[in-house]
C-alpha cells in the first residue's frame, strides 16, 4: 500500500507543534477515533493537554503497535524498552493516554507503575514518589485496620 | 474548529495539566487502573497512601478482572437473599468470595483463591454417602481442628469401604483436580504434642489398592487405583482425577467415590476428612490443610 493512499491526520500539541500521523494508527486513541467517526475532524486536531515531547512518544508507541508486520512478542520487546523512562515522563504519558483514551498504552504504563510500587511499605512509597499523606492519625489507623481478609 | 473536541475534554473532567505531575495528582480513574495491575494485598496496602488512592481502591475496574467470569451466578447461589439483591461492588463481592462460604446444609465450602483467581470447593464427609457410617462398630465421628469442617470420620475396621458423593456447582471454565483428604491412623494431642495413637490397629491398606473414581454428567470419567501406603499420622491428598469445565454458566455435575470392597481382607485405621476440588494449576501449591 503506497503511503499516498493512506489517510493522514495532523495532531497539534499544546505547544503548537504539528505531527502528521496515519489515521489508521491514530484511531487506536478512542478520542480521535470518535472524532473521525463523527466526522468532526478539524485540521489540525488540537490536543490542549499534551505537549510535543509527550505527543512524540505517544505517536512512536501508536505507530509501532499499528504495524501489522510485527508479532506480539516483538511489540512486547518494544514496550519493555519504551517504558525505560524517567518516572515523571511515565506519569505525563499516563495523563496523555488517559486524555486520548489510548487503552493499549495505558495498560503498559499502568503495569509499569504498578511494578515500581509493589513490595514497598506505604511509607517507602510515599517517600519514593513524593505522595502527600492527607490522612489524620485516626483516619490512618482506621485505614490500617481495613481489609484484613486481603492479608490472610 | 475543535469546538467539539474541547467539549469532550471538559466531559472527561481532566485535571489541568500540572507542570510536574506527581503520582498523587493522577485522576482516580488512572490510579484505579494502576491498582488493578496489583495483587489484592498490595491494593489494600497502597489504598493507605492517601485519600485518592483509598477512594480509587473501591473502583469496580480494580476488582473486576480478579473475579471469576460467572461471579454473578455465584453471588446469587451463595450469598443471602438480601445481600444478592443489593448492588454489591466488585470489591465487596471479591472480599466475600475469598473467605470460605458454606453451602449445602453446611457440608460444603467454596472460596476464591486470592492469588490465582480459581474457585475451590471442599466437601465434608458429612456430605457424602458412606456405607455403615452410623454403625459404631465400623465408624466413629471425631471432632478435630485438623479439618476445616471440624469433624472427621474414623474407620475402625470394616470389610466394605465405600464412600460416595456428588456435587453440582457452577465452576468457572478451566481445569480442575479432585482429591480425597485422608490419613492413615489416628492422632491425638497429648501435652501439646501430636501423636499417632492405635497404630497397631492399622491394617489392610497394602493388600489391595483403593479404587477412586470421578465421573461427570458430560461423560468425563477417571479411575485410579492407589495403595494407601503413606506414613501414618499424616494427612494426604489422594488425587482422584482431573476434569475440564468449558462453560461457566451451566452447573457442572459430578460424582466421586472411593471403594475397597474386597471381602477377603478387612481394612482398619483410616481417617476421612473431605474431598477437595482445586484448579489444576494450584496443585503445586497444595497445603497440608
Amino acid at each position: 500500500m503506497s503511503s499516498s493512499e493512506e489517510r493522514k491526520l495532523i495532531l497539534k500539541s499544546s505547544d503548537n507543534e504539528e505531527f502528521v500521523v496515519k489515521e489508521s494508527s491514530a484511531v487506536q486513541c478512542l478520542t480521535i477515533k470518535n472524532l473521525v467517526e463523527d466526522r468532526c475532524v478539524s485540521d489540525p486536531i488540537p490536543l490542549a493537554n499534551v505537549d510535543s515531547k509527550i505527543l512524540a512518544l505517544v505517536i512512536e508507541f501508536m505507530e509501532k503497535h499499528a504495524e501489522t508486520t510485527l508479532s506480539n512478542s516483538e511489540k512486547k520487546e518494544f514496550d519493555v524498552e519504551f517504558v525505560k523512562k524517567p518516572f515523571d515522563d511515565l506519569l505525563e504519558l499516563i495523563l496523555a493516554a488517559n486524555y486520548l483514551d489510548f487503552r493499549e498504552l495505558m495498560d503498559v504504563l499502568c503495569n509499569t507503575c504498578a511494578k515500581q510500587m509493589e513490595n514497598w511499605s506505604v511509607e517507602e512509597v510515599r517517600e519514593k514518589f513524593n505522595i502527600q499523606n492527607d490522612y489524620t492519625v485516626e483516619e490512618e489507623k482506621a485505614a490500617r485496620a481495613e481489609n484484613p481478609w486481603a492479608f490472610e | 474548529m475543535g469546538g467539539g473536541f474541547s467539549a469532550l475534554a471538559n466531559e472527561k473532567n481532566i485535571v489541568t495539566h500540572p507542570s510536574n505531575p506527581n503520582l498523587g495528582d493522577l485522576p482516580e480513574s488512572c490510579i484505579a487502573l494502576i491498582l488493578s495491575c496489583l495483587e489484592p494485598s498490595e491494593i489494600c496496602k497502597l489504598a493507605r497512601l492517601n485519600k485518592t488512592f483509598h477512594q480509587s481502591s473501591f473502583a469496580d475496574v480494580v476488582w473486576e478482572s480478579k473475579l471469576p467470569e460467572n461471579h454473578q451466578i455465584l453471588v446469587k447461589k451463595l450469598f443471602s437473599v438480601e445481600e444478592s439483591s443489593e448492588r454489591l461492588s466488585k470489591k465487596e463481592i471479591f472480599s466475600r468470595l475469598c473467605r470460605p462460604i458454606r453451602f449445602s446444609g453446611d457440608t460444603k465450602e467454596v472460596w476464591l483463591e486470592k492469588g490465582r483467581r480459581g474457585i475451590c470447593v471442599a466437601i465434608s464427609w458429612k456430605g457424602m454417602k458412606i456405607t455403615g457410617i452410623d454403625d459404631r462398630r465400623y465408624w466413629t465421628h471425631i471432632s478435630t481442628d485438623e479439618s476445616r469442617f471440624h469433624t472427621i470420620a474414623y474407620l475402625q475396621q470394616m470389610w466394605w469401604l465405600e464412600v460416595e458423593g456428588n456435587l453440582e456447582f457452577e465452576f468457572p471454565a478451566g481445569n480442575y483436580s479432585l482429591f480425597f483428604r485422608l490419613q492413615i491412623g489416628r492422632t491425638s494431642k497429648r501435652a501439646g504434642w501430636r501423636i499417632v495413637s492405635d497404630l497397631e490397629q492399622v491394617h489392610g491398606w497394602n493388600i489391595k489398592p483403593v479404587k477412586f473414581q470421578l465421573e461427570l454428567s458430560n461423560g468425563q470419567h477417571t479411575t485410579s487405583n492407589c495403595y494407601l501406603n503413606e506414613a501414618a499420622g499424616k494427612w494426604m491428598h489422594y488425587h482422584v482425577g482431573d476434569f475440564v469445565v468449558e462453560n461457566s454458566y451451566i452447573p457442572t455435575k459430578l460424582k466421586f467415590s472411593m471403594a475397597q470392597i474386597d471381602c477377603t481382607h478387612t481394612k482398619a485405621g483410616l481417617c476421612l476428612d473431605s474431598v477437595f476440588i482445586f484448579p489444576s494449576e494450584s496443585m503445586k501449591q497444595l497445603k497440608q490443610f
